[in-house]
């Protein structure tokens, strides 16, 4: 199967960017071919692309009226023949629909595999265009798996947040990146961008499934969830089905294992890369095997943000809530300090809070914070960029509202 | 008699600077006492409308948020409510305003196409089809931020193939009229030879540049186009041009008149030598062109035939 990957976005946007720094990830040992429908402001240049052994062939039609009409599956069908390569990347005509373009490529008759669907929007520019572009622009951001929102450096956090807002009321399910693609790591946007996300769902995930170690004390704790369900599959995952004991073990495999909701042969074989994926991370974590690696695209939008768990059975006293969030903002080393502190207070109003575990972006520093709280004590350290930042927090009874408001002021 | 209101259309892509055109021209009376105006704004851009400060011109704005709601009925509403003498139409470039009608009582007068210079390269580039649209309709496009770079004059060149009969105005950031002096790719003399590939550069500059070629002897490789419609012992000497597509090909070209017999192949190609003449006396009236033919021999079609924008 040959992958494809198609990165759109409206001209200016800063597609090419993203595309040259894909081409310094593990990329580059691959047999790769660009198709550009566009003529970029920053071209990807043939000699930097000579070097890493890509090939380029322009489409360029150069309008809307001509730039998917006939040719493409042509044209897709005498790339595999010429170079049969492991992937294509397709930079689509920015002015044209995103769905329009997937469709095209469903149409080909060559063992295609659409793999990245990515589109790079102008952080600061997105709210006009929005209003202004109409379809053309809604669809692709809507169309996409992951959302690049471009020029962040460049921008305020209000700005960034009314993009992500924005981004979200479209396109709930989307991974929205809003650090600068020049701070990520080469390989590890490549595996955002290909679905390997550390969300604040895996990590919601993995703190519970921690939680639960620490009431069961005996699963072995690797789960990888790959969910393609809807609500009513969805709400089992987040169950815990403490009161049979006996089988629980079996469940919690189950739910592991389970979760590769077979719609796709190949598709095991992916969830075993999402799964393993985690083990590569430069984190040195030794909770490190207790990730699971999510890969939502159910459709409940709640989700997103606030994780309940229901009682089944159970004494109050076990009950507990987790609230999750991705945020853009900013935090200096004291105001998360002091955040954490708070956390630790059990006279804070709070609610007990058990666990709470995240990473955002540092205004005092180039790296980010990484910070982990278990029962009242907590570490903050530095780490490299991720794709946004992330909180979550677990306890009892807590008080969303409040937490958020802790975080993130009102 | 029913009454009519005069119209001024303003086109161009978002950004570039449509509003804050509109809004200068009111303050600086650039289109005479024409009353109260009605400002139908189909975009929300950069700069928005400030109310008060439009009253001070006796103006108001209507904003529509989708072309749906952009009807004969609901501006028959805003005529009614406001009462304005003139109407200025404010047209966002992405939507699609073949379907969209106005109603027969608003005249438009004059049609602009606003264009930023900044961007004109990446989005003529890649919507080439749309600035085919705006400007082909437009009888005064104004580019606005420009820079003196050697490439200004190329973008004005692109934009009179499409529309070789609108008056261009090129303006740098602070508004100021700015012109450009190209560098052409081939010599003027008084015989020159037009390289095949700079025919387009040739064609426009003819009407841009008339002492450059009046009475000179000029030699070329054309098509020559017959036509019923032609003045009797003409031809169009020319070439096929493309702005976007193969759906966007046009014939450009002067008429050539011949007083010895000649047999003139529809179609066919030739290399020719003609003289250039300028039929009007007024320097600043548009150029009527006319080739007198001297010479010219059949040839093969050329290598590249249709003379392409890039």
């Amino acid at each position: 199967m040959i992958k494809i990957d198609v990165i759109s976005g409206f001209l200016g946007a800063g597609k090419t960017t993203l595309i040259k720094k894909l081409f310094a990830s593990d990329l580059k040992n691959e047999k790769v071919v660009l198709i550009e429908n566009e003529f970029g402001e920053i071209g990807v240049d043939g000699a930097f692309l000579k070097d890493s052994g890509v090939q380029i062939k322009e489409i360029n039609s150069g309008c809307i009226c001509c730039s998917l009409v006939g040719d493409f599956s042509k044209s897709m069908k005498e790339i595999v023949e010429k170079f049969n390569p492991d992937r294509i990347i397709i930079e689509p005509s920015g002015v044209g629909k995103l769905s329009d373009i997937i469709k095209a490529i469903e149409k080909v008759e060559e063992p295609l595999k659409i793999n990245i669907v990515a589109t790079v929007v102008d952080g600061g520019k997105c709210k006009m265009y929005f209003k202004n572009f109409g379809e053309f622009y809604d669809d692709q951001i809507k169309q996409a798996n992951t959302v690049i929102v471009s020029k962040t450096d460049k921008l305020s956090e209000e700005k960034i947040l009314a993009a992500v807002e924005l981004i979200k009321s479209l396109n709930p399910h989307a991974t929205i990146v809003t650090t600068p693609v020049t701070e990520l790591e080469p390989d590890k946007l490549l595996g955002i961008l290909e679905g390997d996300v550390d969300n604040v769902d895996a990590l919601l995930e993995s703190l519970k499934a921690e939680q639960d170690d620490d009431d069961d004390d005996d699963d072995d704790d690797c789960c990888c969830h790959h969910h393609h369900d809807d609500d009513e599959e969805h709400d089992h995952h987040h169950h815990h089905h403490h009161d049979d004991d006996e089988d629980d073990d079996d469940d919690d495999h189950d739910h592991c294992c389970h979760h590769h909701h077979d719609d796709d042969e190949d598709d095991d074989d992916d969830d075993h890369d999402h799964c393993c994926h985690h083990h590569h991370d430069d984190d040195a974590d030794d909770d490190d095997h207790d990730h699971c690696c999510h890969h939502h695209h159910d459709d409940d939008e709640e989700h997103d943000h606030h994780h309940h768990h229901h009682p089944h059975g159970h004494d109050a006293d076990e009950v507990f809530t987790s609230w999750g969030e991705e945020t853009p903002v900013a935090f200096s080393h004291n105001e998360l300090d002091a955040i954490l502190k708070k956390l630790c207070d059990e006279d804070s109003g709070l609610g007990v809070i058990l666990r709470s575990k995240g990473v955002v972006k540092a205004k005092d520093n180039e790296k980010w914070y990484y910070f982990d709280l278990v029962a009242g004590e907590y570490e903050i350290r530095l780490g490299e960029p991720d794709y946004t930042g992330k909180v979550c927090v677990i306890g009892s009874k807590i008080d969303e509202e409040k937490i958020a408001a802790l975080f993130f002021g009102n | 008699m029913a009454r009519t209101f005069p119209a001024v259309i303003v086109k161009g892509i978002l950004e570039s600077g449509k509003t804050t055109f509109i809004v200068d021209s009111l303050k600086n009376g650039d289109f005479g006492d024409i009353g109260r105006v009605l400002i139908l704004s189909t975009e929300e851009g950069e700069v928005e409308y400030n109310p008060a400060e439009l009253a001070k011109l006796n103006a108001v704005y209507y904003s529509f948020g989708n072309p749906e709601d952009f009807t004969v009925e609901k501006i028959n509403d805003l005529i009614r409510v406001n009462k304005p003498h003139a109407l200025f139409i404010e047209e966002n470039a992405m939507w699609d305003w073949s379907g969209i009608q106005l109603p027969p009582y608003v005249i438009v007068e004059q049609v602009f196409t606003i264009i930023d210079a900044t961007t004109f390269k990446m989005y003529f580039n890649n919507m080439r089809q749309k600035f085919q649209d705006i400007v082909g309709a437009s009888n005064i496009v104004i580019m606005n931020r420009c820079e003196e770079t050697p490439e200004m004059a190329g973008y004005k060149r692109s934009l009179k193939l499409i529309n070789k009969d609108a008056y261009y105005i090129t303006l740098d950031a602070d508004g100021k009229p700015v012109s450009f002096v190209e560098e052409l790719p081939y010599k003027i003399s008084d015989e020159m030879n037009i390289p095949d590939d700079d025919f387009g550069i040739f064609y426009i500059d003819t009407f841009d540049n008339r002492s450059r070629y009046e009475d000179k002897i000029v030699e070329f490789n054309c098509m020559t186009v017959t036509s019923k419609n032609l003045p009797e012992n003409t031809f169009v000497a020319g070439r096929l041009a493309m702005t976007c597509c193969a759906n966007d090909i046009q014939l450009i070209g002067h008429l050539c008149g011949y007083n010895a017999p000649v047999k003139i192949k529809n179609k066919g190609w030739v290399h020719l030598r003609a003289r250039i003449h300028y039929l009007s006396d007024n320097e600043a009236d548009e150029p009527q062109i006319i080739l007198e033919l001297l010479r010219m021999n059949e040839i093969p079609e050329i290598e590249n035939p249709v003379v392409s924008l890039q």
